[in-house]
């Protein structure tokens, strides 16, 4: 069988003709109106919710019953409404459709998510959690990994959506040699021809052939991603117009709210059948080294809101059992508040995993808020043992091999 | 194919690699010429004899050997200094030595920008909350596009990339009067820009110094200072980080405004921290102007800053050789901007065939180059400044501290549709009238006359099919790939 570098090498599949869907468009959209308890691997979906800038951690899971935290947080403590989960963790009282699912069994909350020797910078941290490599966080992102894996034991659905990021780039854990495709609309997703007294010119081709030439010109810096990419885009704008799948949101999804926006785009891909197997969102802007707290109230709110409108999208549609949503971010914040009202780098903070994937409760252990290292939490929990459960036990894919080493499994999803 | 090794001749090892020639002969004679070999023995098989001699023609003609016509190193310079050139600016530099090119660019203080200023609208900067976000980014792009000092705006951008701030946090009319900062000193000693930098509004609200005060010092820029504006990651403490926190203290906005919209700063005494610091093994009682005067000097930030001002200009990962020659040059000139840029122009390492087309037009490149060759209208700016966001730079608004990521990230599928229609779009607006020149002139101007046969050929089928559709056909020329490099 050929891999999807083949292809693309070979110039095989530039175009799918005309209205001929290709047969892993067809049965994405056939498996999910089945909406089975038991769905293939193929079929999952990971979606990762990337919170940059470093998210407070102890103000998004509060522990309100240490007095260590209300003696650290003198104005940022949340006091009012907090969400317990249990008699001394409590969820952010803007998080009230997160408290939601975590009632429902469909919440995981892993507890200080770290690792040994933390980064305090936020680059540094990023592309540690990116490539999963704590030693100088270089190489392939670690779902970059696993697109490679589906590619080299054939399962790959041979097309660059099948991972996607809603935005203008590429998430450096979507990076290796597998296209994946940054998406901002899946309207505005094709090349536009050209205009000629009102007739359109259609340019694809000459343009396909000065890209090939390019490319084999000698030398030609950027040649082959350059043509390579035009490919992959061409192939992926065409097999979205090839899908007559007409997406309506079965939730209303908040306006004015960027996070809501990619993740409705995202919901569209995935409903839309097109064989999407890890999707990618950001939402900026937890860095709040000053005046967090309506900063951090409004992120955190947006977030839950978002996230509860992506999960009733995907059930209005039956496929809330195929997408599994992750957050994370490079670090927490410091315990002890600073004198801007704000909070420093930190270390060890939560992680969520979202859906009905999900084997619901609290996991891990909370970090003490006293014996701390520099001021910051000691993790408890590696994240790359997080990693590891969901590689392992949501996508079927060699933990071990992508990760480079062997992490605890933790029971996060249900069998 | 793609990347065939450039030979250097083994003799020439003892001279430092960017004074090294490389003759044409010496790249055909080995890594070029087993491409070749590779390339025509596949075509024989094909029997496509015009296609052979077409290639031939590439290989002896083409992009290897472009930097040495004058033209081409002309267009090259005005490139990378600046953001393209017409035809009568390239015919003006092709008569210039190397040298004179350069001081031409570096000298723009001496050419007047008049036209530019009285073409620009006029920015909102008396009421309280200043002018729109999309009012200064397309006064920006406009200067881009209209200046007739290209290296001020080209280094403005620079810095804009390095010493990040972004509307996230900071207001418009804050930036504005940061870009100007940077505009003022673009090619000013180092240290004296990172002492404007530290007081300057903008960065004060993005980077929190703003409320860094005796006793709740806020980590936040003395992090980034070290971190991405000098030394990087490797060369201080957290300890370091925590005590030069405290000498940035006592620096506050003023003026009445709300925070965001406040473009005057001030020194407060009673907000500085005047106990003793201890910062990379020295104590003292420590201001901000003093931890500046303690990093600019560090090797490494010579290195750093050098590596970084080599790459945006010439080629990405420059040679250690080519890092320390320059971070030596920086030195040696006390820290003098305008001698770094000088150095990297005057290098034959800026000209050689490593440097050429080794970039990739960043979005607000592209589209300054694109408005350039379509003409503009005042309506132009602001719809290339929402194009260069959907094509992933958004002015004013760095993704993070750390500035656009670049390089080969700026491509990916959704970005080059994005760029290809944005090309498409700013042709299409073009009046009929504008237009006029021919093929050859076009592919002249814009892609250095020096593209792959068969783009040539698909060209001037285009021509001969659609005899009348200018747009179109410039279109088809920004569209090559060869236009996408800078």
């Amino acid at each position: 069988m050929f891999s999807r570098r083949d292809f693309i090498k070979q110039g095989l599949i530039p175009v799918f003709a005309g209205s001929a869907v290709p047969s892993v468009f067809a049965n994405g959209l056939a498996a999910a109106a089945a909406d089975s308890p038991n769905v293939a691997p193929s079929d999952r979906v990971l979606v990762l919710v990337q919170l940059a800038g470093g998210n407070d951690g102890l103000n998004t899971v509060i522990p309100f019953a240490d007095g260590a935290y209300h003696d650290a947080r003198p104005t940022l403590r949340q006091d009012q409404g907090v969400l317990p989960l249990n008699s001394q963790l409590g969820l952010h009282s803007n998080l009230k459709g997160l408290k939601a699912s975590f009632d429902a069994g469909q919440l995981a909350v892993v507890q200080g998510v770290g690792y040994p020797s933390p980064n305090l910078s936020h680059f540094a941290s990023m592309s540690i959690w990116e490539t999963a490599n704590v030693k100088g966080g270089i190489g392939d992102g670690w779902l970059g990994r696993y697109l490679n894996y589906l590619d080299k034991v054939g399962e790959s659905p041979n097309h660059a959506l099948e991972g996607v990021s809603a935005g203008s780039l590429v998430p450096p854990e979507l990076r290796s040699s597998t296209p994946v495709t940054a998406l901002q609309s899946l309207k505005t997703f094709r090349l536009q021809p050209i205009n000629e007294h009102g007739t359109q010119v259609d340019v694809e081709n000459p343009l396909m052939k000065f890209y090939g030439a390019f490319k084999g010109a000698t030398p030609a810096p950027f040649g082959a991603l350059l043509d390579a990419t035009l490919n992959e885009a061409l192939q992926a704008s065409h097999a979205l117009q090839a899908t007559d799948a007409t997406y309506q949101a079965k939730a209303s999804y908040p306006a004015n709210s960027p996070i809501a926006s990619s993740l409705k785009l995202v919901a569209e891909t995935i409903v839309s059948g097109l064989g999407v197997r890890v999707a990618h969102v950001t939402l900026g802007g937890f860095d709040n080294h000053a005046r967090e707290k309506p900063v951090h109230d409004k992120l955190l709110l947006d977030l839950d809101q978002a996230l509860s409108a992506f999960m009733q999208d995907l059930q209005g549609h039956g496929l809330g059992d195929r997408v599994l949503i992750m957050t994370w971010s490079e670090f927490g914040r410091r315990v002890k508040e600073n004198g801007s009202a704000g909070t420093d780098h930190g270390t060890a903070a939560p992680m969520f995993l979202l859906g009905a994937p999900v084997k619901g409760g609290l996991y891990g252990e909370q970090p003490s808020l006293s014996a701390l290292d520099n001021g910051n939490l000691k993790f408890t929990t590696d994240f790359r043992s997080v990693y590891a459960s969901v590689l392992q036990g949501y996508l079927n894919a060699p933990a071990s091999d992508l990760l480079g080493g062997t992490y605890e499994m933790l029971p996060l999803l249900k069998a | 194919m793609d990347h065939a090794p450039i030979a250097t001749p083994p003799a020439a090892r003892s001279r430092p690699i960017w004074q090294r020639p490389v003759s044409r002969r010496s790249v055909l004679a080995t890594g070029a010429a087993g491409a070749t070999a590779a390339a025509l023995a596949a075509l024989w098989k094909g029997n496509d004899l015009s296609d052979i001699l077409d290639r031939v023609r590439d290989y002896t003609h083409g992009y290897q050997g472009a930097l040495r016509t004058p033209r081409v190193r002309a267009a090259h310079l005005l490139r990378r200094a600046g953001f393209g050139a017409t035809s009568a600016e390239l015919d003006r530099y092709a008569a210039m030595t190397s040298t004179m090119m350069t001081e031409s660019v570096l000298s723009y203080q001496s050419t007047s920008n008049a036209a530019l200023e009285a073409q620009l609208p006029t920015l909102d900067l008396a009421s309280d909350k200043g002018p729109t976000p999309g009012a200064v980014q397309a006064w920006w792009l406009q200067r881009m596009v209209q200046t007739a000092r290209p290296l001020e705006e080209k280094m403005t951008l620079f810095w804009h990339g390095l010493l990040t701030s972004g509307l996230d946090k900071a207001g418009p009319a804050q930036l504005y009067t940061q870009n100007q900062l940077f505009r003022k000193m673009a090619l000013a000693n180092f240290g004296d820009l990172l002492k404007a930098v530290s007081k300057d509004p903008a960065m004060m609200v993005y980077l929190d110094t703003e409320t860094n005060r005796k006793g709740k010092p806020n980590e936040n820029y003395a992090r980034e200072l070290m971190e991405l504006f000098t030394t990087g990651i490797g060369h201080y403490t957290e300890d370091d980080v925590r005590e030069s926190a405290r000498a940035f203290t006592g620096w506050t906005l003023t003026g009445g405004k709300q925070l965001r919209y406040t473009t005057d700063s001030v020194f407060n005494p009673r907000f500085f921290d005047s106990g003793q610091k201890t910062f990379m093994g020295k104590s003292g009682n420590f201001t901000g102007d003093d931890i500046v005067e303690m990093l600019v000097p560090l090797r490494a930030t010579a290195e750093r800053l050098s590596a970084r001002l080599f790459t945006f200009f010439a080629y990405p990962n420059p040679e250690p050789e080519i890092v320390r020659h320059l971070a030596d040059t920086f030195q040696q000139s006390h820290y003098n901007v305008g001698a770094l840029v000088r150095e990297i122009f005057a290098m034959d390492a800026f000209y050689a065939p490593k440097a050429y087309r080794a970039l990739i037009k960043s979005p607000v490149e592209l589209a300054a180059q694109t408005l350039r060759a379509t003409g503009s209208d005042a309506r132009a700016y602001g719809a290339a400044v929402t194009a260069s966001a959907a094509m992933g730079q958004v002015l004013f608004y760095p993704p993070n501290v750390a500035g656009w990521p670049a390089g080969t990230s700026w491509i990916n599928s959704s970005t080059l549709l994005t760029r290809l229609n944005f090309v498409n779009a700013a042709t299409q607006r073009m009046r009929s009238s504008s237009s006029g020149s021919t093929l050859d002139q076009l592919m002249s101007t814009l892609v250095d006359g020096s593209i792959s046969p068969t783009t040539k050929d698909g060209l001037e089928a285009f021509t001969a099919a659609h005899p009348q559709n200018q747009a179109g056909l410039l279109f088809m020329v920004l569209a090559t790939p060869e236009f996408q490099l800078n």
